[in-house]
């Protein structure tokens, strides 16, 4: 027999449970052993009715009378008592109004927390992803020891895709930014090449009109390009008829449009509105180290992940024999890696997710206690009044019974409000979207989980109603009445209350260390210097038809007249090129070697960060030049060719020795082109993100990148403009410079540097705010729990206080009495709760930024805060006692 | 009014439970498996259900606990054997009494025989 049924048993009434206890478990033994042999569905009944046989009748063991009659004459209709304690109910808490909103809202706070997130994490870490069966789905990544899930090549994906037997299917996208006309301005789009595969894999088809075919996916030129669904109902109103006979006009040329997307179909990673085919074909690739293709596979029927894995280990090694010498880029041939795509999108949020759900669950812990804090000292407060009713002739199951729906009309009410957090709460979470979180825009309220969390809320305040209801009506009446007049408190239950006070502030404390290291972390992170600029810095990047400006001079010649319009702007004070601004836009990696320097047989040559600035770009965003010069305008394509590092790629690759004028080659540059120098070190700019350090980079200037097929990366540039104006006086100015200037390029990411620094930090800031806010709720909540004890306390105690107070008690002393016991209690959960936090912090760890996640001010700070916040709740109702008149207090006996 | 018609009229699974012990002392799984033998399995206990009716014939005083033990072979010592007390008996032929009473009204007879016509 399972323990728990055992364990289930307890919750009966200790006499009923000495006496029957044995005799049901053993029964309920019989019956398992029965249902066992008979199968599963069997034991899924038995323990369905059991359930249903704890639920109905443990509570009506408590009931002190429960007849063996079909009718009972005895007792009133059921429903007339239940209006009638209705109506005594809604009186009464009408009358204790601050105790009925403390504890509606308390729970209204614990539900609607819990709902909201809870709703989030299940939108976004719980929920399918929207692909066929896409828990046996897998993205294929090369690895490198700095960038451990990089694209894969064309050629590794073609092998991968023809060896492997642990996929059933395999296919790839790579992207490609073109810019779509025809639609009044140009615009430039992201768009997928997608293998015919890749549609398969997912499990995918088109909504409408189809996808690639064998033809299109193998031989190049074919101008057909399929749909989103929301390009297709924004732009061609979701008219079928344009599948087949439409066209959209792509870099000039006319693509037929053959298929449409699902409605909310993108591939893993990418939002996409057009898909072009990639056509991919094995005999002309001879190049393997182009790694732009994010490459997915579907898990064989009988393969696991593992099994992939094993047999990835099995291909690798023939390749390193096959391919050497043939990867000039990677002398060390860099293996591939698998990574189940569930992991892939969603690995980077779990921890911030868990985290606030482990916040949120804190919170309604922290408020459960509270209300059964809150109800325990209220009952405890009326066993004068149930002694009086019941002196009266009220029996003991109608003032139980009366009690109860004084709980659930709580419990309602909380719940009702909690809806309406929770709603408000999940608003707020989408509104905040800091971008990054997949399928956050998705997210609803979820019913499910609301009924859940106001099951759990309405099931606490039923027992902690149950509890005081059958402590109040076991009081003798001759006893408590007598009691009452004395007053005082039950050692018994102040101890229950003490209990519940300490595990607040335990849980308080908790929630506010967690969220103040957080703060410090995120703190510390605003104040990263970015190494650059950003006030009065906007930026924006264009791109280039290949069509009209095919050569590399073209290109440069469009620069030149751009820079000079855009600088004709009033209020425009400075422009500059560059490849990719930092924390704007993603920057390739590139092979070099310094010249006279031979590698060791396990040795990489070194890769950096890849970056083209035209002369002043240092100047215009700010960047020291630490050695050397800076690019200069006569760093022409004539002139002797030269590159700037940044300080990370002297300290990496130069360690001891003056780096400027050392001679270096660049890997990807073509055979012909020289071996630069290295004209001058500048300063380290965090381009990926704030919280990572510094990559070592190099900077070729604008007017030297070589010609032929390498000149098409500056087809497309970003351009960074000073300017003392704001933004959208600005931003307009430079649209319509631009299109004045050549109504087929487009204008993209136009926004201030400042604004780029904070879409970087955006996720902390987003948890960061949210832990703040649950760890303020739960200091509110902690607070009102040590006022109502307290006050609880000062109420009970008026009359020994008065006395106290006649003889010469001084009201400094009372007051300094109360607040201290209140301090006392306080600083027992505060223990516990530095303790309990110093195991619970490690969670933090992948979240926060240059501090230990048991930082020592935090942990110092944090309690100390509570116990001020407790002292100061405790402080109304000490005040209350210190004026406390005596002879009042025994005259009112 | 005497003292067992009190109790009338009975739920029907107090009169079922008292029924199955009218005869000889049971322990709780074997009243159980009486009462669904003989509903035909309409009426199945769950150990709650049926330990919180026990509690209360017992309060009443319609049942006891039983001394009396069956042979030793088939008993198994752990398990309490309940009997039905005097009052208990009275209280179940009343009940029997009273169902038959109405089950003798024409009236009722007819409803019978439609039923299962």
């Amino acid at each position: 027999m399972p323990r728990w049924y055992r364990w289930a048993l307890r919750l009966y009434p200790a006499t009923y449970r000495r006496q029957f206890g044995e005799a049901m478990a053993e029964m309920f033994a019989d019956e398992w052993a029965g249902a066992r042999r008979s199968g599963p569905g069997a034991t899924v009944r038995l323990l369905a009715r059991t359930l249903l046989d704890l639920i109905v009748n443990v509570p009506r063991a408590y009931l002190p009378h429960d007849g063996l009659q079909a009718t009972s004459s005895a007792s009133p209709p059921i429903m007339q008592n239940v209006r009638r304690d209705l109506r005594i109910a809604l009186r009464s808490l009408g009358k204790h109004r601050g105790f009925a909103a403390v504890a509606a809202l308390t729970l209204a706070l614990g539900i609607g927390a819990n709902t909201a997130i809870f709703s989030v994490i299940r939108g976004v870490l719980l929920e399918p992803l929207p692909y066929h069966d896409a828990e046996r789905l897998v993205v294929v990544w090369s690895s490198y020891p700095d960038n451990p899930t990089f694209s894969v090549s064309q050629a590794e994906y073609l092998d991968y895709r023809a060896e492997t037997e642990t996929m059933s299917q395999t296919g790839a996208y790579g992207l490609d930014w073109v810019t779509i006309s025809g639609v009044g301005m140009a615009e430039r789009r992201r768009a997928v090449l997608a293998t015919r595969s890749l549609f398969e894999v997912l499990g995918v088809p088109a909504a409408i009109g189809r996808t690639f075919t064998e033809e299109e996916d193998t031989s190049p030129g074919h101008q057909v390009v399929i749909l989103s669904h929301g390009i297709w109902t924004s732009h061609f109103g979701a008219d079928p008829g344009v599948v087949g006979s439409g066209t959209v006009t792509i870099d000039g040329s006319d693509f037929t449009i053959i298929g449409v997307m699902p409605r909310g179909f993108s591939p893993p990673r990418v939002e996409t509105d057009f898909y072009l085919p990639a056509p991919m074909d094995r005999s002309t690739i001879t190049n393997r180290s182009g790694h732009n293709f994010n490459a997915f596979g579907r898990l064989a029927p009988d393969a696991t992940i593992e099994s992939a894995r094993a047999e990835l280990a099995t291909i690798l090694p023939r390749w390193a024999e096959q391919y050497d010498g043939l990867h000039p880029n990677d002398p060390v041939v860099h293996p591939l890696v698998l990574v189940s795509l569930h992991d892939e999108i969603l690995g980077s949020v779990r921890p911030m997710m868990w985290a606030l759900l482990g916040t949120v669950g804190l919170v309604l812990l922290l408020a459960t206690a509270n209300v059964a804090n809150l109800l325990l000292a209220r009952g405890e407060s009326r066993g004068h009044e149930m002694s009086i009713r019941g002196a009266l002739g009220a029996r003991r199951r109608d003032v139980v019974q009366q009690m109860l729906t004084e709980s659930v009309v709580l419990a309602v009410a909380g719940g009702a409000l909690g809806i309406a957090v929770a709603a408000a709460l999940v608003a707020a979470v989408r509104w905040l979207d800091p971008g990054g979180i997949p399928r956050l825009d998705t997210v609803g309220l979820d019913w499910s989980v609301l009924a859940f969390t106001a099951a759990i809320t309405l099931a606490t305040g039923v027992l902690f109603g149950l509890f005081p209801a059958h402590q109040a009506t076991g009081h003798n009446a001759r006893t408590t009445l007598g009691e009452g007049a004395r007053g005082g408190v039950g050692r018994h239950s102040k101890r229950t209350l003490h209990g519940l006070v300490v595990l607040q502030m335990t849980l308080a404390v908790v929630l506010l260390i967690g969220s103040g290291i957080l703060i410090r972390s995120f703190l510390k992170l605003q104040g990263v210097d970015p190494g650059f600029a950003t006030e009065n810095r906007v930026a924006f990047r264009v791109q280039v038809l290949f069509d009209r400006y095919p050569e590399r001079e073209d290109k440069l010649a469009f620069y030149r007249r751009l820079d000079e319009q855009i600088q004709a702007i009033p209020g425009v004070s400075g422009l500059a090129y560059a490849r990719a601004l930092p924390l704007r836009a993603r920057i390739g990696t590139e092979g070099i070697l310094v010249e006279g320097r031979e590698l060791g047989p396990d040795e990489r040559n070194p890769s950096v960060d890849f970056q083209i600035a035209s002369a002043g770009y240092f100047e215009l965003m700010g960047i020291p030049v630490l050695r050397g010069r800076s690019i200069a305008p006569q760093d022409l394509a004539d002139a002797p060719p030269v590159i700037l590092i940044n300080d990370a790629a002297a300290r990496a690759y130069f360690a001891g020795e003056d780096p400027v004028g050392q001679r270096v080659r660049l890997m990807f540059t073509p055979r012909d082109y020289p071996n630069v120098t290295i004209a001058g070190v500048v300063g380290d700019v965090h381009h990926r993100d704030l919280a990572a350090a510094p990559r070592p980079e190099i900077y070729m200037p604008l007017a030297q990148v070589p010609g032929g097929w390498i000149s098409s990366i500056i087809g497309s540039m970003s351009v960074v403009v000073r300017t003392d104006l704001p933004l959208d006086a600005v931003g307009p100015a430079i649209r319509r410079t631009v299109q004045d200037l050549d109504p087929t390029v487009p204008v993209d990411y136009l926004a201030s540097l400042e604004q780029a620094v904070g879409d970087d930090i955006a996720r902390d800031r987003f948890v960061t705010l949210l832990l703040a806010l649950f760890a303020g709720v739960a200091l509110i909540i902690a607070a009102v729990g040590v006022y109502g004890v307290m006050a609880f306390s000062v109420a009970r105690r008026t009359r020994e206080i008065g006395i106290r107070m006649a003889l010469g008690a001084e009201p400094r002393a009372i007051l300094g009495s109360i607040v201290r016991t209140a301090l006392a209690i306080s600083a027992v959960g505060a223990v516990f709760g530095v303790v309990s936090a110093g195991l619970a912090t490690s969670v933090l760890e992948s979240l926060v930024y240059d501090i230990s996640v048991r930082d020592v001010t935090v942990f110092a700070l944090s309690p100390l805060v509570l116990l001020l916040v407790a002292a100061a709740a405790a402080m109304v109702p000490a005040w209350r006692a210190a004026a406390v008149h005596p002879m009042e207090t025994l005259r009112a006996e | 009014m005497t003292q067992s018609d009190r109790f009338l009229p009975l739920k029907p699974l107090v009169f079922h439970v008292l029924l199955a012990l009218k005869d000889t002392d049971r322990h709780g799984y074997a009243i159980k498996k009486e009462v669904a033998t003989r509903t035909g399995g309409t009426i199945d206990l769950e150990p709650g259900t049926l330990y919180r009716l026990m509690a209360r014939l017992l309060k009443q005083g319609l049942i006891e606990e039983s001394d009396r033990r069956p042979a030793p072979e088939s008993d198994d010592e752990r398990r309490r054997y309940y009997c039905i007390t005097g009052l208990g008996r009275d209280v179940l032929a009343a009940e029997a009494r009273r169902m038959h009473l109405l089950l003798a009204d024409e009236a009722v007879q007819d409803l019978v025989s439609e039923g299962r016509g």
